[in-house]
């Protein structure tokens, strides 16, 4: 049980080094974590951006990918990739990306674009990647990787809801 | 046929050739005035249905260039122009006019069939390289937007152009009476060469006469 | 319209002489309005245009855009185009443009189609392929100032959006506009429309969006599908919609003037060859005439 005020914790992959609010209690300490979950959770340093999952307009969790309009609305898995960070990384829109956590990766083409901007937390550059979790190796689309290969295994004290939207990650062109 | 006392003008291949390709240039012609001229469309009927039509045009119109190709390594050398030309295009109007006076000095092809020979080459290449780019469903979509518009016009043109060079032709070949037997059988008698290709008749004659003299003195 | 169209204003390569059936005419035109800047890009208006036009076009791959499929084709009428612009004041804006057929009110691809009645007009507006006269020889696709139409691979035959030329002639709305979310797409008369538009062109110049203006082009004569666009001065940003359309001059010139220039020629080379044989009489060699 966690509370009775709300607080503001880091997630349990954050991509700073300390919480600005009290730096020496960085994550919820009430936090469930797996014994052998906290040993699959990745360092900053290594997977120095975030990343969301989310899901989109044209498809819905796992089902929707069997429907053949859907699929013909989006046919292939993508990550959104900020404008900066792809020029940096050498991407360009339509290229395959591998995107790691410490837990997995994913495949997918890249869709870079001007939405998500690269942040300035702490007086440091801070990239997001976005995931949408809507694709499988089953359906009508093209064959895709579960977005959960990436997120970690973290439940929220009262509720278990999982930290899937906020983790770490780095990104590369293959 | 007795040949006896007739010259040979076209040879067989090169007459094979010219019909062949008149049979594919009517198909070419026919379909393609049937999208020019849209009260003329039931000509598209020439090759069977309107897709067909279309899927056909522009293989009868391969053949046209690949048979005039053909034509133009036979012919070339004939068709260029030399001095004695001028001699022809002075009296253009009394050859028209049917007034065989003047010895002309004509070789095998008069000035006038020199001027249409060159014309049929360029029209021919103009209508293959426009032809291309408009094909579909194969080559189009290879082309953007405003060269197949300038390449459809284009071939509008160069399509009408050599239409009417060839009703030209056609009306020619029937004015000129023995013109068209000529095509079919490969000869003309020696009163035809002399009146339409004098010049031609001579040398033709002088190499008769060197053969036979040689043949002579086996 | 009804089981047989009685209301053809236009016809393709039909001459004004002998024109289509058109007595039953009086009726009003009609327009679709999209309204670029309530859009939300959610592609329902692809869904259902496939629903009812019976459309499943292939499931293609990811270029890395959201635009999908990634281009208009036999069987995607309607599509919808993301387009990333930051503005001047830094403020970033995503444009998404619903593309398709404009159904001008003088459409370039019925000028240029050769086929007769491949390509019709109807009294309201609609202009519609009427597919069993197609050829499949892409003319229309030289004609369109949009680059709209396109042709199947199965059957060599062109399509594109009919503005649901089906659902209209029954008083319904075209399909697309009864699925938008968000009233993105209206539908009525082109009067209704373009005041429609008006109003809300003045709404948005009060929102900041002081080019916010009505895309109906005159260039073709205006068109039965209209967008408000809140850079009117700039529709090259959505996704290249053209400044100022019309039918290329090529297209004009190759179906207008050069007709009746080909057609005196044709009459002066047939005529002139006849008069000639008739007033010279035929070229003949005398037999004997030889040496």
């Amino acid at each position: 049980m966690e509370g009775p005020f709300p607080e503001h914790y880091e997630p349990v992959e954050s991509p700073i080094a300390a919480n600005p609010l009290h730096p020496t209690v960085k994550q919820n300490p009430s936090t469930r974590v797996l014994p052998n979950d906290s040993a699959r959770m990745g360092d900053r340093r290594q997977f120095p951006y975030v990343a969301t999952t989310y899901g989109i307009t044209e498809l819905f969790r796992h089902w929707t990918k069997h429907s053949r309009l859907n699929a013909i609305l989006q046919p292939e898995q993508f990550v959104e990739v900020g404008e900066q960070l792809a020029q940096r990384k050498g991407i360009v829109a339509g290229d395959m990306v591998k995107v790691s956590s410490h837990r997995g990766y994913i495949k997918a083409r890249a869709v870079v674009t001007k939405r998500i901007r690269t942040l300035e937390v702490m007086g440091e550059p801070l990239d997001t990647i976005g995931v949408p979790c809507v694709w499988g190796f089953e359906g009508a689309t093209k064959k895709g990787y579960l977005a959960n290969a990436l997120s970690p295994a973290v439940g929220d004290a009262n509720t278990q809801t999982p930290e899937y939207k906020a983790f770490l990650v780095n990104i590369e062109k293959i | 046929m007795k040949t006896a006392n007739k010259i040979l003008r076209t040879g067989f291949i090169e007459r094979a050739c010219h019909w062949v390709l008149a049979f594919c240039f009517f198909e070419a012609a026919c379909s393609g005035l049937s999208w020019f001229f849209p009260s003329l469309s039931w000509l598209s009927s020439v090759l069977g249905t309107p897709q067909l039509a279309r899927v056909l045009h522009p293989f009868f119109g391969v053949a046209v260039f690949l048979l005039l190709a053909f034509m133009f390594i036979r012919f070339a050398k004939h068709n260029l122009f030399v001095a004695t030309d001028r001699i022809w295009f002075h009296h253009a109007g009394d050859v028209l006019r049917n007034r065989h006076d003047k010895p002309l000095r004509i070789g095998k092809y008069n000035a006038g069939q020199k001027v249409l020979f060159w014309l049929i080459m360029a029209l021919i290449c103009m209508l293959l390289l426009t032809g291309i780019v408009i094909w579909r469903a194969y080559f189009a979509t290879l082309f953007p937007i405003p060269v197949v518009r300038l390449a459809l016009l284009g071939h509008a043109l160069a399509g009408v152009g050599l239409i009417l060079l060839i009703v030209g032709h056609i009306h020619l070949a029937i004015w000129v009476r023995g013109s068209i037997a000529s095509m079919l059988t490969g000869y003309v008698s020696r009163a035809w060469a002399r009146q339409h290709h004098d010049r031609w008749y001579e040398e033709v004659r002088l190499k008769q006469a060197a053969q036979d003299s040689r043949k002579k003195h086996q | 319209m009804s089981i047989q169209p009685q209301d053809i204003i236009r016809r393709s390569a039909t001459h004004s002489a002998t024109p289509a059936p058109r007595v039953r005419d009086h009726q009003l035109e009609v327009a679709k309005l999209i309204d670029v800047s309530i859009c939300i890009g959610c592609k329902a208006c692809q869904v259902a245009c496939s629903e009812w036009n019976d459309l499943r076009d292939e499931v293609g791959t990811n270029v890395g855009v959201y635009d999908n499929p990634r281009d208009l084709s036999p069987k995607t009428w309607t599509l919808m185009r993301f387009d990333e612009y930051e503005n001047e004041s830094g403020k970033l804006e995503w444009l998404i443009r619903k593309d398709g057929c404009m159904h001008c009110e003088d459409p370039g691809c019925l000028k240029a189609c050769p086929s007769p009645g491949a390509i019709i007009q109807y009294a309201n507006g609609i202009v519609d392929f009427q597919s069993e006269h197609c050829i499949g020889c892409g003319y229309c696709v030289a004609g369109c100032p949009f680059d709209v139409p396109r042709i199947s691979k199965e059957d060599n035959r062109a399509y594109k959006c009919t503005l649901c030329s089906d659902r209209v002639a029954v008083g319904q709305e075209p399909a697309c506009v009864k699925s938008c979310p968000t009233g993105a797409i209206s539908f009525g008369t082109k009067e209704e429309m373009t005041e429609q538009a008006s109003k809300r062109v003045a709404e948005l110049n009060t929102r900041g969006y002081e080019h916010a203006g009505i895309y109906d082009p005159a260039g073709v004569g205006g068109t039965h599908v209209m967008y408000v666009l809140h850079h009117a001065d700039r529709p090259q940003l959505y996704r290249g919609l053209p400044k100022d359309p019309r039918i290329s001059a090529v297209v004009r010139g190759w179906k207008g003037l050069m007709k009746p220039l080909a057609a005196a020629a044709f009459v002066a080379t047939l005529a002139g060859s006849f008069l000639h044989y008739v007033g010279v009489g035929p070229n003949t060699t005398t037999e004997g005439d030889e040496d």
